[in-house]
């Protein structure tokens, strides 16, 4: 398992004042000032300011008598085999090393790999080993200082020169290891040999969002708050494009551009997958250890932002009331912000009486899980129950998709490389581990948190197929084209098992955006419909009929002199039938109260009835393939 | 006072109904009665302007409630209690028998203020629903 992130090997003093005041002093100076400066700061430096161990690489000469360490040489392919170092003089200076105290890590045709202390580099070579702050990109694309180690030898930073010591013969020089960070973690998911699904594509399919992808349907226009950990840049977003206000910090939290956890960075993920053109506004309520605090408080702040919808992937678990000041104030919230015609969505939970997430005015996102097979059941890591708090409201509403117990690593997300998720998470074997690095920036993992910004986005795809669509509509369309699901049981704390037709396991069953989107399309149809005027096809040409030449003139009777031969009429120009009408492509429906249309001039035809709108719901909900449209 | 504090508090200030009715316990708030408990807004703005010049900063009104943040000193002061940091990241007023409460005392609290109060109280811990829970 390779490292957590962090200085690199040559790196692990920790910052100070001093050392911050080096530096800048050696910046301001020459080389050589630069070096006389560090080694005088150096020298009030405190012994424990440096590692234990300081790594290196030590050069054998090399044969072609050039030293690999030549100022200004750029080593090749073409010249490389100039610098391999004969055999023996290699093992002489292994075991010079080796005697002094040094580690021997690893030895290659080039080069010795070695560590050891500050004290034994300086008795060995006679320098003196100085500890600099350079500012360099870490990881995660962060700019800092990172501590770099130097010598008063040479002019070349790091570089030891052993040539007045009794490793001179047998060495050309030792280069001190610098920092090393990861590269920025990759924008496509690492390949795990296990059962799992992908974002955004596997998410996107299995909630039936490609189909109202490709009718236009992606969430343009539509914004969606998130109040979680926070959110962190990764390329898996800006690569793809997706759209991200700066992060809005809740009551009492800090650095906005990090995500500690990495919750909200990961869980953001799903809401892209279902509906990538919205515009993601996050607020973040946790501190750096990953709590959540002031979740109340911070959701007020997202409501303030105006959104269309807030995404909410946490809970608190309340099975009785009565609720405590805090908890109706939160109630307050939720209730205000749907009144004020913003769609809330909440996780059910994973096994929690999930809080707010069993208020009635919440879409309630319980858990379905998707085979490889493309069978679904119920979810046995989420919640779902007969609310105790509100009487007759059933959690969850409908699903999204979730994986199993015991982990339900089953969504490989996106995530700060090295936050908490990608620690916690990484290794082992599935599904008690998701079996990629701590540090890759990837994690699996999913819950009614993954399943909550799933539903937001197709929520975000509603609204912008018909704006104005109130919260319990949008609900309701939601409840309505869910696929069904029949089989499995719910989280062992509740036992609930999925029937067919709605239950407690997954609510209505399986969200299904394509569905939802036509149904909400439909219920934007303006009332009266603007009729489609049928394309009339232009008439044929009529075939011309042919000239009928006058019959000549039959000579009279020669009563008069012959006269010469006139046409009795002149011959007219070629004039079409009809003349030819220009095409006019059909106008898709218009949108409610967008106006009367390009065609109300020419409108005829029936109108659809409230009747007709409902029986064409009812068709596309009961369509094995509704079309796209 | 930064966020980086880690002696920065957030509370939920809790105003009573403009109707007159009470926030009882049992009592459930939904989009449908919301209404009815709604505070007076002239009682919100001078529950804000009063907190305000006290030194906390105030958040806006959603339902019923606004945050507001402070040092932990003037919490203290403010509302004559001890502030107790806890494990989870939150915080807990703790009364003379050393009893932990959420809810802040208001007994220290101008009566111009208190008057226009429910509670002042802070939030319990939530969890992120992503992760394994027992």
């Amino acid at each position: 398992m390779a490292a957590k992130s962090g200085p690199g090997r040559g790196g692990a003093v920790k910052k100070s004042t001093t050392k911050k005041s080096t530096t800048k002093k050696a910046a301001e100076a020459g080389s050589s000032r630069r070096r006389e400066a560090a080694v005088s700061a150096a020298g009030s430096r405190a012994q424990a300011q440096y590692p234990d161990r300081i790594y290196a690489l030590a050069s054998p000469r090399s044969i072609g008598g050039v030293s690999l360490f030549e100022p200004g040489l750029l080593v090749t392919s073409d010249i490389v085999g100039n610098f391999v170092s004969d055999e023996g003089a290699t093992e002489r200076a292994v075991g010079l090393l080796a005697d002094a105290g040094f580690e021997i890590l690893q030895v290659n045709a080039f080069t010795i790999n070695i560590a050891g202390s500050k004290e034994l580099y300086e008795a060995a070579f006679g320098t003196t080993i100085v500890a600099e702050e350079r500012l360099t990109m870490k990881q995660q694309g962060i700019v800092e200082e990172a501590t770099y180690f130097d010598t008063t030898d040479t002019a070349v930073p790091g570089l030891i020169d052993p040539s007045t010591t009794r490793f001179g013969e047998v060495l050309e020089g030792i280069a001190i290891e610098e920092p090393a960070y990861l590269a920025a973690p990759a924008a496509f998911p690492p390949p795990v040999d296990y059962w799992h699904l992908d974002v955004p594509a596997d998410v996107s399919l299995g909630c039936n969002a490609d189909k109202a992808h490709r009718g236009g349907t992606t969430g343009t226009g539509v914004t969606v708050a998130m109040v979680d950990t926070g959110w962190q840049s990764h390329p898996f977003f800006t690569d793809r494009g997706y759209r991200v206000d700066p992060t809005v910090l809740g009551p009492g939290t800090a650095n906005p551009a990090i995500d500690e956890n990495g919750h909200g960075t990961g869980e953001s993920a799903n809401i892209f997958a279902t509906a990538p053109d919205v515009l993601l506004k996050p607020v973040k309520t946790a501190t750096a250890s990953g709590a959540l605090v002031n979740v109340t408080a911070a959701f007020n702040a997202a409501v303030a932002l105006g959104p269309d919808i807030i995404s909410n992937s946490w809970t608190s678990d309340i099975q009785f009331g009565p609720l405590s000041a805090a908890m109706q104030a939160r109630e307050a919230a939720v209730a205000a912000a749907w009144a004020s015609g913003i769609v809330v969505v909440f996780a059910a939970g994973n096994g929690h009486w999930g809080f707010p997430g069993q208020h009635p005015d919440v879409i309630s996102v319980g858990g379905v899980d998707l085979a490889r097979d493309g069978s679904l059941r119920a979810s046995d890591y989420t919640s779902g129950f007969m609310s105790n708090i509100y009487p007759a409201r059933r959690v969850p509403d409908l699903s999204g998709l979730v994986g199993m117990r015991p982990g339900a690593q089953s969504i490989m997300l996106p995530v700060p490389e090295g936050c908490q998720l990608d620690v916690s998470l990484s290794g082992g074997t599935h599904p008690n581990g998701d079996e990629t690095p701590n540090n890759d920036g990837w994690a699996a993992f999913s819950g009614t948190s993954a399943a909550c910004p799933q539903v937001a986005g197709v929520c975000a795809l509603i609204k912008q197929a018909c704006p104005r669509l109130a919260p319990a509509e949008v609900r309701e369309i939601l409840m309505t084209t869910a696929r069904d699901v029949t089989t499995g049981t719910n989280h062992p704390n509740f036992g609930n098992a999925a029937v067919a037709g709605p239950d407690t396991a997954t609510g209505n069953g399986l969200v299904d955006a394509h569905r939802a989107v036509l149904i909400a399309k439909l219920r934007c149809v303006v009332v009266p419909i603007t009729p489609i005027i049928p394309f009339r096809p232009v008439l044929p040409i009529q075939p011309f009929r042919p000239f009928q030449p006058v019959f000549p003139i039959q000579p009279f009777q020669p009563v008069f002199p012959i006269q010469p031969f006139r046409p009795v009429f002149p011959i007219q120009p070629f004039r079409p039938v009809f003349p030819i009408q220009p095409f006019r492509p059909l106008q898709p429906f218009a949108p409610f109260g967008a106006g009367p249309g390009p065609f109300a001039e020419e409108r005829e035809g029936q109108q659809l009835s409230a009747e007709d709108l409902s029986n064409l719901e009812q068709m596309i909900i009961e369509s094995p393939e509704p079309p796209v449209f | 006072m930064t966020a980086n504090d880690p002696n920065t508090v957030v509370a939920l200030a809790v105003l009573k109904p403009a109707s007159g009715k009470a926030l009882r316990p049992a009592l459930r708030l939904t989009a449908e009665n919301l209404a009815s408990f709604e505070p007076d807004p002239a009682a919100t703005l001078e529950v804000q302007r009063q907190l305000r010049v006290a030194g906390f900063e105030v958040g806006p009104l959603v339902g019923i409630s606004m945050a507001l943040t402070g040092p932990a000193k003037l919490f203290e002061r403010f509302f004559n209690t001890t502030l107790d940091a806890q494990a989870d990241g939150t915080w807990m007023s703790v009364d003379r028998r050393g009893t932990p409460r959420r809810e802040l005392p208001l007994t220290a609290v101008p009566e111009s203020l208190s008057g226009l109060l429910y509670a002042v109280t802070f939030e319990p811990p939530a969890e992120a629903v992503g992760e394994d829970w027992p």
